[in-house]
Parts: structure tokens; sequence; C-alpha cells
């Protein structure tokens, strides 16, 4: 003020001292702006990193919970089935049966065969159900093929299944967590949509994998899905977003546009996709 | 730090040539082209840009020449040349705010002021944008006035000097240890 009030006279000296204070004021407003639009960005890119930990959290809360699951119910068949069969098979097989009349004898080791059979057939459904043989020896193509078969010889629902191009084979872990979120997805669709039909399809486009099944019953959309997948419950969710996450791959829910179907669509890229790609996207 | 280092002792020099004799237009012109070399190099180390790098060059080139034209052309007329500290001002603004704007889009340094060249800008700008008027005005105004105004000078001068020496501690700080990705555990046993 001191500058101003000493120079009141000259049109010169006004124009210096507010262009010296309009200057001033403009810098230190925008190195202002810099600081604080930066360490809002920054804030805002925290808060985004401290979400995706959590969603991390919660999707690898879910597997465990499946494996705990899995093994759960594995003992269960074990203990269950597989125990008490055998326990009564070695009862039939006991030191007794030496003593006994030979039309005993033949009778007992039959009975001691057929539970002997039943614990076989027992324990290579758990294993077919840890993984499946078509998976290992034929390919993704026939395990689907067969499961839509399994589930449309039931006749409960119509399924069917079609691979349009699957000359070249994934990697087999690739395959496994494909199948397994396709197994999810069914078992989904089963448990919840009453739907009538289940129409699952399989392409080759720009070197991804796209597989799309198309159902007629009550299904989710994306924001259904991603609402789910947040929340504390919806297991089987999260545990498809931590294959695809694995895969590198991604699912979209969506209504037909005739609004008559519901649409659940895969896209898992062919070739394993590098790390550095992954940050930059 | 060397540019920071050097363009200190030259001014320093300078400064006291001018207090021994005050009336050296050439003095006065030397002050301002060896800041104005001074700040530009500082800019082009600074960017990241390799465009904009390339238009600091042009830029430091346009002011050298421009400056060596003025002082052949004009030599004697001015005791402070407006033309030349305009356009010095101008340039060194135009980088120094191009410089914050890239700073403000990289997020890698937590915070844009933890950075010592933010500091160093930041004294330059408001010290050339604050002075700019005066400078720009001080052919056209009476000695006796423009010494009025010069007191805005001297401040902003010091508020400059304050914000280098920040921007030297700031970087004399010891930078934040990273551990060793290959740490071994069994050397703790």
């Amino acid at each position: 003020m001191y500058l101003l009030q000493s120079n009141t006279n000259s049109p010169i000296s006004l124009v210096l001292f507010l262009g010296t204070l309009g200057m001033l004021i403009l810098t230190i407003g925008l190195i202002l702006f810099i600081i604080f639009h930066q360490r809002k960005v920054i804030r805002f890119q925290l808060r985004l990193q401290e979400m995706e930990k959590k969603q991390q959290k919660i999707l690898l809360n879910a597997s465990i919970r499946l494996q705990e699951e899995e093994r759960q119910r594995l003992a269960a068949d074990l203990h269950d089935d597989a125990g008490p069969l055998l326990a009564t098979a070695r009862l039939y097989l006991n030191e007794n049966l030496v003593n006994m009349d030979k039309a005993t004898q033949l009778q007992s080791i039959f009975q001691a065969r057929q539970i002997l059979d039943d614990t076989i057939q027992l324990i290579r459904n758990i294993s077919h159900s840890l993984m499946p043989p078509t998976l290992k020896n034929f390919g993704l193509e026939s395990a689907v093929n067969d499961l839509f078969q399994k589930i449309s010889g039931s006749g409960v629902i119509n399924a069917s299944s079609r691979f349009h191009d699957y000359k070249e084979r994934l990697k087999p872990d690739k395959e496994l967590f494909i199948f397994r979120v396709l197994q999810e997805l069914v078992n989904n669709i089963l448990k919840h949509s009453g739907s009538s039909f289940i129409h699952l399809t399989q392409n080759f486009q720009n070197d991804n994998c796209y597989i799309r099944i198309h159902h007629d019953g009550r299904g989710l959309v994306q924001s259904d899905f991603e609402k789910l997948n947040k929340s504390k419950s919806g297991l089987g969710l999260k545990n498809i977003s931590s294959r695809l996450r694995v895969l590198h791959g991604k699912i979209h829910f969506e209504k037909d546009v005739s609004q008559t179907y519901f649409k659940v669509t895969i896209e898992v890229p062919r070739e394993d996709v590098p790390e550095e790609m992954l940050y930059n996207s | 730090m060397r540019i920071l280092f050097g363009y200190s002792i030259i001014i320093f020099l300078i400064n006291y040539l001018i207090s021994k004799d005050s009336n050296n237009v050439f003095l006065y012109k030397l002050f301002t082209f060896v800041e104005a070399i001074a700040f530009i190099a500082f800019l082009f180390f600074q960017l990241v840009n390799r465009s904009a790098k390339r238009i600091v060059i042009v830029a430091g080139l346009f002011f050298v020449l421009l400056s060596i034209f003025i002082s052949f052309i004009f030599s004697g007329i001015h005791l402070i040349d407006s033309v030349q500290i305009g356009v010095e001002t101008i340039i060194i603004l135009i980088f120094s705010f191009y410089y914050m704007y890239e700073r403000m889009n990289d997020t890698s340094t937590l915070y844009v002021y933890s950075t010592f060249s933010f500091w160093i800008v930041t004294g330059m700008v408001l010290y050339l944008a604050g002075s700019f008027f005066i400078y720009i005005f001080a052919d056209s105004l009476p000695k006796a006035e423009v010494d009025k105004y010069w007191v805005v000078t001297n401040v902003l001068s010091i508020l400059k000097n304050i914000f280098f020496t920040i921007g030297i501690i700031v970087n004399s700080k010891p930078p934040r240890k990273i551990p060793p990705s290959d740490f071994e555990f069994s050397s703790l046993n």
C-alpha cells in the first residue's frame, strides 16, 4: 500500500503496482493449485489401491473358504461313505471266516467283494470330481460336452454345447480353470435360475477364447455380479473372479437384447499376458 | 545442483562488481544473461518430455541471439534492459509452468514439494513474476520512482534465495532406504 499511496498520481505506477500484485497472486494461486491437485490425485490413487487390496483380500478369503469346504466335503465322503464300507468289508472277512462252512465263506467273500466294488466306485467318483479324466485326456471341449450331456441326460433341463473353433487346445491348467468356472456357472444356473435350457458356445477372436452361456431363467447382469462380488456372500462368484484373474480373463453378465435370455461371456487370452503389459493396462 | 552453485557464485561476483560500479550497463546485461541461461539450463535438466527439452534449447538459443543483438544495437541506452528481461521472464515462466504441469501428472513422487526442483522452480517463478512489471516499466519511469519499487524486487530476491535454500536442504536429505530384494534370512540365524 505504501507503493500505491506514494504514486497515486502516475497511471504507470498504478499499472505497475496492480500488474506486480496480479502476477504474484496468479503465480501463488497456480502453485497452490498444483500442490493441492497433486495431493488430491495421490489421495485418490491411494484410495483406489486400498479398495483393490480389500477386493483381493475378499477373493483370497473366498478361495480359502472354498478350499476348506472342498476338503470338508472330501473328508465327509471318505469318512461317511468309504470308511463304513471298508469296515463292513472287514467284518465279512474276519478271522472266524476260516471256521465257517464253505457256503457261508463264499457268501461272505461275495458280499465283501460287492462292498469293495462299491468303495472303488465311490473313490473313483471322488477322484473324478477332483479332476475330470475327460478334461485331462481329451481337453476342455470333450469335458464340457460330457458335462452338458450328463445334465441333459437327467431330463430336468435341456443342455447343449458347441465349440466352433477349438482345434488347438489351451494349456492344461488354463483348461482346468475355465472348466471350473463353467462348472460353477452351470451349477448356479441349475440351482437359481429355473431355466428350461442352457446353451454354450465357444469361439476364438483376436487371440482370445470366448465362451458364452445362454439360458432363459432368472439371471444376473454385470452390476449384480459386481455387487455380489464385493459383498461377503456369493462365494462361488468370488471364486469365478479369482480364477479369471489368474487367467487374466474377463467375465460379462448381461441380458439379451430381446430381454428373453441371460448371457454370460468369458474372455480368456490364448497366451499368457506378460506382467508388464498387465501393469500398463 | 551444479547449475545452482555456478549461478550463485557468478551472480554474487556480478552483484559485488555492480556495488563498485553501479552505472556499468554491461554488468546489468550480464546479470540478466547469466540468470536466464542458468534458469533455462536448470529447467532443461528437470523436464522429462523430450519435445519440451528441444523447445527449451530453441528458446535458449533465441534468448542468446536476442541478447547479443540488443547488446550491439542498443548498448548503453538504458541501465536496465526491459526487452531482454521481459523475454527472459516469459520464456522461464512458460517452461516453469510446463515443469509444474509435468510434476502434477507425475504420481511416482509422493508429493510435489518433496522434490528439490519444485522449490527451486517456485523461487524462480515468484521472483520473475513479481519483478516482471517493475523491470518492464523500469525504462519508462524516472530513476527516483524506480528506486521506490526496487524494494519489491529485493524482497522477491530474498524470497527466491530462501526457496533455493529449502531446495538445497530437501536435496541434501538422505534418500529413503529400500530393503534389499534378495535379502537372505539365513544370515539372521
